[in-house]
């Protein structure tokens, strides 16, 4: 008995030596599998500058900017390319075990922009064109490329060069970028829509159903939870913005916008997250994820809801679909813009081509808005030729807003050269919101032409600029 | 049979309990161990293998899990320090002076961390000073206070930490810094009082 319980000591403590020895060796591969997990796959993410919401590698440093990629070496090389600002600057790569076994800085490039070849262990081609050739010590890794930012006020310079890096697959066809597939832990069925250049992927057994307001797409799981709905939201508000703005219009109450973390998509675009909760209007409380992308000037808003009771909330999974969301690389062509001519008064007026024309009341004689309603342009003539200011401070009470608070005026001139008077004014909708609204009005004839180019910032900015620009299309035509 | 069947639970035993120390004490022991075989200068610690495959199990465990994707000594050497000159853990209910001058290398900053290894959040998005945004004397000495409460000068806030930490990353460092880790003068991080 004493010797098994010798013999069971040593063997307790060889076992114990060598699981502490394979834990050892394992940390660093785990923890790399995760971080590698975080980003998607050969592309290159061009990170913003490191603050404290900064959270997919430990101990940022806050005076560098970041890119960063996955690299998976094992079919293809890969090419990097990137302009070498005159501050520090480096790329690094690491293999699986966490082992820096290359970098290269701002000193030591011998080219500027640098290329590099990043190869594979059964790379055999000798043609590397003028690029450097690294060995990848494993086929899978992270690189890291680091920019030092001075001061704050050189930081859009930065992100201009670090714009000019890139990195490709070398020798894989356009077919296979075309077929490379990301592998969906769900049968899915694929939406595609044209005419905004996106589709997402999504489980096979939803269906789609009707889309409102800004949404495009609508699909439920046969239980009617969870369901997505992806939005496209001119304007380009800040998701926090459009989904307030959004749900309070559904009519859904009690509404709690969690902390938003940036993720990138499948095709590397990156992208803000958020977990959100709301009562629904028949009472139940429903949990929701909301993904939204900025592209060509406009939100992407996918959310996916669901109702706990019903079927519970699935981070992993909505977070799959919703990453799901692609762009495609052939952005499509922006609607021309569109005149309006009213031959009665003798005008025109230009806007833009994704806004529909809708119906004028009181003293309006057109009024055109965007899909979800914001921006809106209405363009008034007034008998007896009010001043501006009078028109706007009555005329809006009038048509049952409150509050209405008129800014000083300016002066400027139509793009024809007619001079024109220029005001912000912002009141209360009888919905409830604040719109903020650009005015301008021309005295002609004996009448005041008056545009007005109204928003609810929640949905769609103020944008000043723009809306000036649209207002001073108006043109007239005798 | 009966003693195939003891055999068979001691190796069982010896499997299961085995493992868990081994395990465990892995887990428990990579941050001391790694800290034991460190370079120690002052208040600060560093290892010249961090990043490399010369990097012991030990430290390759502690960098993976607190400062994942290090550059090797040529590009950057990072000292931590979790404590001051006192050898007292540094406690955000202190104020702390970190008194320095430039140090032989291209590039230098110091950031200041919360007990996770991420940025503590504050308004003015400051979580760092380096050689370009540190008001210094004209000897190049500069003085950095670390407390909850602004302070005028150079400023890095705490905000709710109790626990903190602090990395001074020296870019392409000299040979100075290289050949004599130990004795290179480094910052030094005092304590002065509540709050």
């Amino acid at each position: 008995m004493k010797k098994l319980i010798i013999w069971t000591s040593i063997a307790t403590l060889l076992v114990a030596i060598l699981a502490h020895i394979i834990t050892l060796i394992v940390i660093p591969y785990q923890i790399m599998n995760n971080t590698m997990a975080k980003f998607p796959t050969n592309v290159l993410l061009k990170g913003t500058r490191t603050t404290a919401e900064s959270r997919g590698v430990v101990m940022p440093c806050p005076d560098l900017v970041y890119s960063i990629a996955t690299y998976d070496v094992s079919k293809y090389p890969l090419y990097f390319s990137a302009k070498v600002p005159d501050a520090y600057w480096s790329v690094s790569f690491y293999d699986t075990n966490s082992d820096n076994y290359f970098v290269i800085n701002d000193k030591q490039v011998k080219s500027n922009p640098v290329e590099l070849l990043l190869v594979g262990d059964n790379w055999t081609s000798a043609d590397a064109g003028k690029a450097q050739v690294v060995k990848a010590r494993s086929n899978k890794g992270i690189m890291l490329v680091r920019y030092l930012l001075i001061d704050d006020t050189a930081l859009n310079d930065l992100y201009a060069v670090q714009k000019q890096s890139s990195l490709k697959a070398e020798g894989k066809s356009a077919e296979e970028e075309k077929s490379a597939e990301i592998k969906l832990s769900f049968d899915a069925a694929e939406y595609v829509n044209a005419e905004n250049g996106f589709s997402i992927k999504y489980p096979k057994d939803w269906k789609p159903g009707s889309a409102t307001g800004r949404q495009v797409f609508v699909a439920s799981a046969p239980s009617r939870v969870p369901t997505m709905s992806i939005s496209v939201v001119t304007g380009d508000p800040s998701m926090r913005d459009a989904l307030s703005y959004g749900l309070n219009a559904l009519g859904f109450r009690d509404i709690s916008i969690g902390t938003e973390s940036q993720v990138s998509l499948s095709d590397g675009t990156l992208a803000s997250k958020s977990k959100l909760t709301f009562t629904l209007p028949q009472g139940y409380a429903a949990d929701a994820l909301a993904l939204g992308a900025h592209k060509d000037g406009k939100l992407f808003l996918v959310v996916i809801t669901t109702v706990s009771l019903a079927a519970p909330y699935d981070d992993a999974m909505f977070s799959e679909i919703a990453r799901s969301l692609q762009f495609s690389a052939t952005r499509p062509a922006k609607a021309a813009p569109v005149e309006y001519k009213n031959a009665e008064y003798g005008f025109s007026i230009t806007y833009p081509g994704e806004w529909k024309e809708g119906s004028p009341t009181g003293n309006q004689v057109f009024v055109a808005a965007a899909a979800e309603k914001v921006p809106t342009i209405s363009v008034s003539v007034i008998k007896d030729d009010p001043p501006l200011k009078a028109a706007l401070s009555e005329g809006l009470p009038a048509l049952g807003y409150t509050g209405v608070t008129v800014g000083p005026e300016s002066q400027v001139s139509l793009a024809d050269g007619t001079p024109a008077s220029q005001c912000k004014v912002g009141f209360n909708l009888p919905q409830g919101y604040w719109a903020d609204s650009l005015a301008l009005g021309v005295h002609k004839d004996g009448k005041l032409f008056l545009v007005m180019v109204t928003t609810v910032s929640l949905g769609s900015p103020y944008d000043e600029a723009k809306f000036s620009e649209i207002a001073k299309t108006l043109k007239f035509t005798n | 049979m009966k003693k195939v069947f003891k055999i068979l639970i001691a190796a069982l035993i010896a499997l299961v309990l085995g493992s868990a120390i081994g395990v465990g004490s892995a887990l428990v022991a990579y941050d001391a161990v790694a800290s034991i075989y460190s370079v120690k200068n002052g208040p600060w610690q560093t290892s010249l293998a961090v990043g490399s495959e010369d990097a012991s199990l030990y430290t390759k465990a502690s960098v993976a899990v607190h400062a994942l994707l290090s550059l090797r000594k040529s590009e950057t050497v990072y000292y931590i320090a979790y404590k001051d000159d006192s050898g007292d853990t540094l406690n955000g209910n202190y104020t702390y002076r970190i008194e320095g001058k430039n140090p032989d290398a291209c590039w230098w900053s110091i950031t200041v961390y919360g007990a996770d290894d991420f940025l503590i959040a504050n308004e003015l998005n400051r979580y760092s000073y380096n050689m370009n945004n540190v008001a210094s004397s004209a000897d190049g000495s500069y003085t950095i206070y670390l407390s909850r409460n602004q302070r005028s000068g150079n400023w890095l806030p705490l905000g709710n930490q109790s626990k903190f930490s602090l990395s001074l990353r020296l870019y392409n460092p000299g040979s100075t810094v290289l050949d004599n880790p130990a004795t290179v003068e480094l910052p030094h991080i005092v304590r002065e009082g509540a709050r």
